[in-house]
């Protein structure tokens, strides 16, 4: 029998940006047993709902994470309306379906800049993120913040962005697709990106959706899951939407799907520009959450579909607020798309996973 | 357009409707634990949606349902069966509700045993703290005034209406010796006085400290004695 040893990987690894410990249990080289830990730097911020009142959180939910701050944002508010029973204006759910799918489009620029990067491609990591920089200045002329764009409150907006500026979204969009197109063919196509790609991290269509994966890692494996496509706010009125899904199921199938979502996200922001109202950007409600009032919403974050929950107890705090990530969901396929791997393809399998510990450790 | 249907099990049917839902297809969502800050006890929601049906659902009227499973009334020290033999997306979720909430949850696929987190307060979701208390107290005494201040209104509305009605019956009534009419009218005016006034003093009461206001009853109830005894000596 061969001799069994366990390799403590992280908390600290070139490839982890965040803190995420694996104990891999390994056998000639080879992954036997994957064990995650996360906890390192576990913040408490649902337990910060006794000390700020909803509005406060609000600000709070948007920091969950640097990458998914759009999406905590639009996914918080959303349930605190749910559970006041308020209906936004459409300006509203379209604009805030707009900045949420810029947000998609930069988290995977970003992704696919770390790929790059892991796989030592370096002049592929720097286009990468340079068309990632061109999402971030829109941010940046429309809202005010790069990251953290505090546009959405209980009740609607902060404020509006003009119809000139969304123009400008798109303009700047269309500019992008060449680079953007270019990008994706050395990605999918280019041999040196290929061999690290393919057949690596296997999943099957069967363990995935036994495993409840969701996102691009589970869409990689043919799950065909997007919260989108249940046709909530804004995206109701878009003439179609299928989820983007392939069948191969290892990293190769990850990054594909992930490069044909910014595409699908540009078109979607382009039509939503095209039909989006005039209806007004509602405002911050005064309302206080009746006791045991509930609202929750699942939305579809660039890492997968994610879940808020809050709860009133007739206080201006709530009771509860709870948010389901889709990292914290997709542990159980990370540990099993380890088992049976060399070890030198573990860093590339999970960053496949596009693991967001920020958001985890909530 | 999104819809929440909640199901309360008992802790013992648990798995039984979980494999139901299994068994339908459904996909897991989530599941966390909420405290009860009146009674002590905690809850805890397990969510599911099931994709075909919510697909079918929109189709048909356009909207689709998160179903929940609720388990209510849990005992700190009652053991939770785990449902990661069904969905073992859980054991994150699983793990947590027991490092932040200190509960007992059994045979858990990947089971940390309490190190899943390192928090510097055991169980912290499970501390109650001060300000938490205060914040509810107040809420239930605003309510508790609100409430009043409806029924000092609806007393006041009867009372009006009673007044109404007894000059009502007097014309009516001209006939009958005019003595008996107006000791009746006077007699429902009293009554009418009087619950007024004891709906302003319940309105009073329930705006003030609990305490405060357990004194203010007893201080009242001495007095009425008194007022009796004054009345019959």
């Amino acid at each position: 029998m061969a001799h069994r040893s366990v390799i403590p990987f992280g908390p600290q690894h070139p490839v982890l940006p965040e803190p995420l410990h694996l104990d891999l249990v390994i056998e000639d080289d080879r992954v036997i047993e994957a064990i995650p830990q996360i906890g390192f730097v576990h913040r408490g911020l649902e337990k910060l709902t006794e000390k700020r009142d909803m509005h406060q959180f609000g600000y709070i939910a948007e920091r969950i994470c640097g990458i998914c701050a759009v999406g905590h944002s639009c996914g918080y508010a959303s349930a605190c309306e749910r559970m006041l029973d308020i209906e936004v204006p459409g300006r509203v759910q379209y604009i805030r379906t707009i900045l949420h799918e810029l947000s998609r489009i930069h988290s995977h620029l970003l992704w696919l800049g770390l790929l790059a990067d892991a796989f030592g491609f370096e002049a592929l990591f720097y286009r990468s993120w340079t068309l990632r920089e061109q999402i971030l200045k829109i941010f940046e002329s429309t809202c005010g913040g790069r990251v953290i764009l505090s546009i959405n409150e209980i009740g609607g907006l902060k404020h509006d962005i003009e119809d000139s500026e969304l123009a400008g979204i798109v303009q700047t969009l269309d500019a992008m697709r060449p680079d953007y197109d270019a990008l994706v063919h050395t990605f999918l196509d280019d041999d040196s990106c290929g061999e690290r790609l393919h057949g690596v991290g296997v999943i099957s269509k069967k363990d995935a959706l036994e495993l409840s994966m969701v996102g691009p890692f589970g869409r990689a494996s043919g799950v065909n899951y997007d919260v989108r496509m249940f046709g909530d706010g804004a995206y109701a009125d878009l003439a179609a939407f299928e989820p983007i899904v392939a069948t191969d199921g290892d990293c190769y199938a990850r990054c594909q799907v992930r490069c044909a979502e910014v595409t699908q996200a540009m078109d979607i922001i382009k039509e939503l520009v095209g039909k989006i109202p005039h209806d007004g950007i509602g405002g911050r409600t005064k309302l206080t959450p009746a006791d045991g009032a509930r609202g929750e919403v699942v939305i579809e974050q660039p890492r997968g579909e994610a879940y808020y929950y809050v709860r009133g107890n007739g206080t201006k705090n709530l009771d509860r607020f709870r948010v389901r990530t889709p990292t914290s969901q997709n542990l159980a396929g990370l540990t099993h798309a380890l088992q049976g791997v060399l070890l030198a393809n573990v860093p590339m399998i999970i960053l496949t996973i596009d693991p967001c510990i920020s958001c985890t450790e909530r | 357009m999104q819809k929440a249907i909640y199901t309360t099990v008992g802790i013992d049917e648990l798995l039984s409707h979980v494999q139901a839902l299994k068994g339908v297809g459904a996909r897991f969502v989530q599941m966390h634990a909420e405290r009860n800050v009146d009674d002590g006890t905690y809850r805890l929601v397990y969510t599911f949606i099931n994709v075909h049906a919510a697909q079918e659902h929109i189709a048909q009227d356009g909207s689709y349902a998160i179903e929940n499973l609720v388990v209510e009334g849990i005992d700190r020290y009652q053991e939770i069966p785990s449902i990661s033999s069904y969905y073992p997306a859980v054991f994150p979720f699983e793990n947590e509700v027991h490092d932040l909430f200190g509960l007992a949850i059994t045979d858990i696929q990947i089971d940390f045993k309490g190190f899943f987190y390192q928090v510097s307060t055991a169980e912290p979701m499970s501390v109650i703290t001060p300000e938490v208390k205060a914040a509810r107290e107040k809420a239930m005494k605003v309510r508790a005034a609100a409430e009043a201040k409806a029924r000092k209104a609806a007393a006041e509305k009867a009372a009006a209406a009673a007044a109404a009605a007894g000059e009502g019956a007097a014309s009516a009534a001209a006939a009958q010796p005019a003595a008996a009419a107006g000791s009746d009218a006077q007699h429902d005016e009293a009554a009418a006085k009087a619950a007024l006034k004891a709906a302003e003093m319940e309105a009073k009461l329930a705006a003030m400290d609990p305490e405060k206001a357990a004194k203010v009853r007893a201080a009242l109830a001495a007095k009425a004695v008194r007022d009796k005894q004054k009345k019959e000596a």
